[in-house]
């Protein structure tokens, strides 16, 4: 089948001729890839938001949660198992988060906070490059210090009456603290974390006061390892270690990319989903090309009758046809790309300003796929009317009314 | 008059087949859709709400941490709270949960376990939800200290080897009996059902761990009206004790009411994006009525010769649209019923509840909506058939 000049011409004017016919065509198909288009361009942003989450915690990271996040209750870890962890090769440094609740009082408004407890030394450093745990005012807590707490700014302002500011007092359970420092928002993605605006931070020190020792076992371990191939083998070995001291799924081990790798198989699920219900107007749209495409063979039967008995072969006959409903597709696809994309960062733009990290992708991928769809959609739905215009018989075709 | 519009309408349909029938198949498609997701959304809404049913609705829960804190740590509840609480005026009475995690080992293979306790003696409401039903040996009883009943699926894949009822096993290195195998439960779709569990008496778990105090409260009231008042009350105690945010307390309506919401907008969403089909499907309609109106310009001119008003035009072109959507809408309505049922059927087989609903309801959305769209959708081609100048028209080719 070749497409060559005559073919190209005679298929777009008969795309012109038609005019209204080929304007509601087209608007088929533009709906049907302008949804899928925009339904994949923000399926595809999360992901690459939760991603960017990701990668700023580094992908040399691994977590270690006793109880397997499973039950409040869990497994208490103690200084062996700490240990162990840091000496594990493929291991640069660990640093455990120990959390517990309790009552902060400020002007007599009382509000229930969950303590985490750090090293404030170890968290520096590993959280350095993370904007986790970033001071806006004030500062650090020191290594020692027994007094100094660190809030969120949800806790600063939203709490109390009066904001609870930098350097003012505070009871913990009845025993006092200072607010030596606030830290800096973290940006929320859509349908992920909670925002823990109602903790504080305190030194180890600080929580011993609170608590007795005893009592104490983290509930999180951040371990950094040297590589992120690092984090795969050292998060296998330590996995080993805790199965075999507390039996299987006590203590849940997961890498960065373990971690990235569920979520973005879920969300990617989920778009799916939804984009093969958004697929089914690009269906309703190709039952539209293939519907104009037969009327408008039928309206030229005499036509191509006509180009038959000048000696057009069935094969260029068929092409006509052919390219046309190819062209309704692409034209469409084309469309249909440029406004899915408009709604799907419309949709972000107004995400964001609602405070959602919710973001629009414009890939490569998408585009190219979306139109080669939506050209494959068009042929194939030119396929049978084409075939019914080239098999017409001459004769008939001329006598036809 | 009626008659003939309807006639030729009718005729014009079925003598261009192959338009009509690829018309029709875009409105079916887009229909089928709409319906078969709200049937199953419908379904799923229905199953939830029975199950609440099952559990009774005159309860308010009381956790003792709050989501909305941000935290995830607990308040301990102790004995002179729960007392407080039974002495709350409308509580029936308060059925403590406990729960805590364990290192169960059977076969020399160990296994971290989750385990729920309750008293036996006050645990009725559990009961016609199946939550105490055995397939094998007995359901335990509040004497049974050192007695547990565990799930089927731990049961069988947990331990290389099934493990059977009277099988010995321990649990932090404490010594259990299993007296009985839990029948699996039946859950609805989406709903978390761990498999790693283990249910015993409270008696038995105050000896597990003796210092654990309870998850959450169930509060069970004398009636449902009283929910939401004993909520407050109970918010207002325990704030006012531990702080601000530092319990959760729901009643069991609120918690029906925010899963139904979640589920309507789950399938709001999901019938939106179907809906685009249907809009490209009336967009077919409209082509197709623009094109019959062109074939059958002379025709039309005819009729108007021969003294048919604008106005009997019109409606012939606008009842073809409206018959493409109800004909259209009824197939895509059986078809969208039967892929519900279709989809609920291997659901069902994988254990979960869900029953696609058939409801008058759902029927006349299908059929009204579709109908409507062929309406509108055939406005525009008929005004124009219906403005045509007959001696125009007349001399068309």
């Amino acid at each position: 089948m070749k497409f060559d000049g005559d073919v190209v011409e005679v298929s777009f004017r008969n795309l012109k001729k038609e005019g209204l016919r080929t304007f509601l065509t087209l608007i088929g198909v533009v709906i049907g890839i302008a949804s899928i288009v925009s339904l994949l361009s923000i399926g595809n942003g999360l992901t690459l938001a939760v991603e960017e989450q990701f990668e700023s915690l580094g992908t040399n990271t691994i977590f270690v949660i006793p109880g397997g996040g499973m039950s409040i209750a869990s497994i208490k870890l103690n200084q062996i198992d700490l240990d162990t962890i840091d000496n594990t090769s493929g291991v640069e440094r660990s640093i455990p988060i120990y959390s517990k609740s309790g009552i902060l009082e400020y002007n007599q408004e009382k509000v229930n906070v969950s303590i985490n407890a750090v090293d404030p030394k170890k968290a520096e450093d590993i959280f350095q490059s993370t904007g986790f745990m970033e001071v806006t005012e004030g500062r650090m807590m020191e290594k020692n210090d027994s007094q100094g707490i660190l809030i969120g700014t949800t806790l600063s302002t939203d709490f109390f009456k009066r904001d609870l500011s930098l350097k003012k007092q505070v009871l913990i359970n009845g025993l006092s603290f200072n607010v030596v420092g606030i830290l800096k928002p973290q940006g929320t993605s859509f349908g992920g974390a909670p925002n823990m605006g109602g903790s504080i931070y305190m030194s180890l020190e600080a929580l011993k006061r609170l608590y007795s020792e005893s009592n104490l076992s983290p509930s999180i371990i951040f371990v950094k390892t040297y590589t992120a191939d690092d984090a795969k083998y050292s998060a296998d070995s330590i996995k080993d270690y805790f199965n075999d001291k507390y039996g299987e799924d006590s203590v849940r081990v997961s890498s960065s990319e373990d971690l990235l790798n569920q979520i973005k198989t879920i969300l990617d699920l989920l778009t799916l989903f939804i984009t093969g219900v958004g697929a089914i107007s690009l269906l309703v749209g190709g039952i539209g090309i293939m519907n104009s495409m037969v009327t408008s063979v039928m309206e030229r039967t005499r036509e191509i009758g006509l180009m038959k008995a000048l000696g057009a072969s069935d094969d260029k006959i068929k092409s006509i046809f052919l390219l046309e409903s190819a062209l309704i597709g692409g034209i469409g696809g084309i469309i249909g790309i440029i406004i899915g994309y408009l709604m799907s960062f419309t949709i972000a733009f107004i995400g964001q300003s609602l405070g959602y990290a919710l973001e629009a992708s414009m890939g490569i991928e998408i585009t190219i796929g979306a139109l080669i769809f939506s050209m494959i959609i068009g042929s194939l739905s030119g396929v049978v009317p084409a075939i019914n215009a080239a098999n017409l018989d001459p004769v008939v075709a001329l006598r036809y009314e | 008059m009626i008659q003939d519009i309807f006639e030729m309408s009718l005729k014009s349909l079925t003598r261009q087949q192959i338009r009509s029938f690829l018309t029709l198949a875009g409105v079916v498609i887009g229909i089928a859709a709409i319906v078969c997701l709200l049937s199953i959304g419908q379904g799923l809404t229905n199953s939830v709400n029975e199950q609440f049913e099952q559990l009774g609705t005159n309860i308010v829960y009381m956790l003792g941490m709050n989501p909305l804190s941000g935290t995830s740590n607990t308040i301990d509840f102790s004995d002179s709270d729960i007392s407080w609480v039974e002495g709350v005026s409308g509580v029936d009475y308060v059925l403590p949960l406990y729960s805590g995690v364990g290192t169960m080992q059977a076969n020399s293979v160990r296994k971290n376990v989750m385990i729920l306790s309750m008293d036996l003696d006050k645990s009725s409401l559990f009961e016609e939800y199946g939550y105490f039903d055995v397939e094998e040996g007995r359901r335990i009883e509040e004497g049974d200290t050192q007695g547990i009943l565990i799930t089927k699926q731990l049961a069988e894949d947990g331990f290389d080897k099934p493990l059977n009822a009277k099988k010995l096993v321990t649990i932090n290195d404490l010594p259990y009996k299993i007296i009985g195998i839990q029948k699996p439960l039946k859950v609805v779709v989406g709903d978390y059902n761990p498999e790693n569990l283990i249910l015993m008496s409270e008696s038995a778990f105050k000896k597990f761990s003796p210092n654990s105090t309870p998850t959450y409260l169930m509060i069970v009231t004398f009636s449902r009206e009283d929910n939401s008042k004993i909520a407050d009350e109970l918010t207002k105690h325990f704030e006012d004790k531990y702080g601000q945010r530092s319990i959760y307390v729901y009643t069991s309506d609120q918690l029906l009411d925010q899963i139904n919401s979640i589920y309507a907008i789950i399938t709001f969403f999901l019938i939106g994006v179907s809906a685009i089909a249907m809009i490209v499907g009336g967009v077919g309609i409209m082509n197709a009525m623009i094109t019959s109106v062109m074939e059958k310009t002379k025709e039309i001119g005819i009729m108007k010769a021969l003294g048919a008003s604008n106005y009997t035009i019109l409606m012939i072109f606008i009842i073809e649209a409206a018959l493409i959507g109800l004909i259209g809408g009824a197939m895509g309505t059986i078809l969208g019923y039967g892929l519900s049922q279709i989809i609920s059927f291997f659901v069902s087989e994988s254990g979960m509840i869900l029953q696609g609903v058939i409801s008058l309801e759902i029927t006349l959305i299908g059929l009204g909506f579709s109908t409507i769209v062929g309406v509108i959708s055939g406005y525009l081609p008929a005004l124009r058939a219906a403005n045509l100048d007959p001696i125009e028209a007349l001399r068309y080719e």
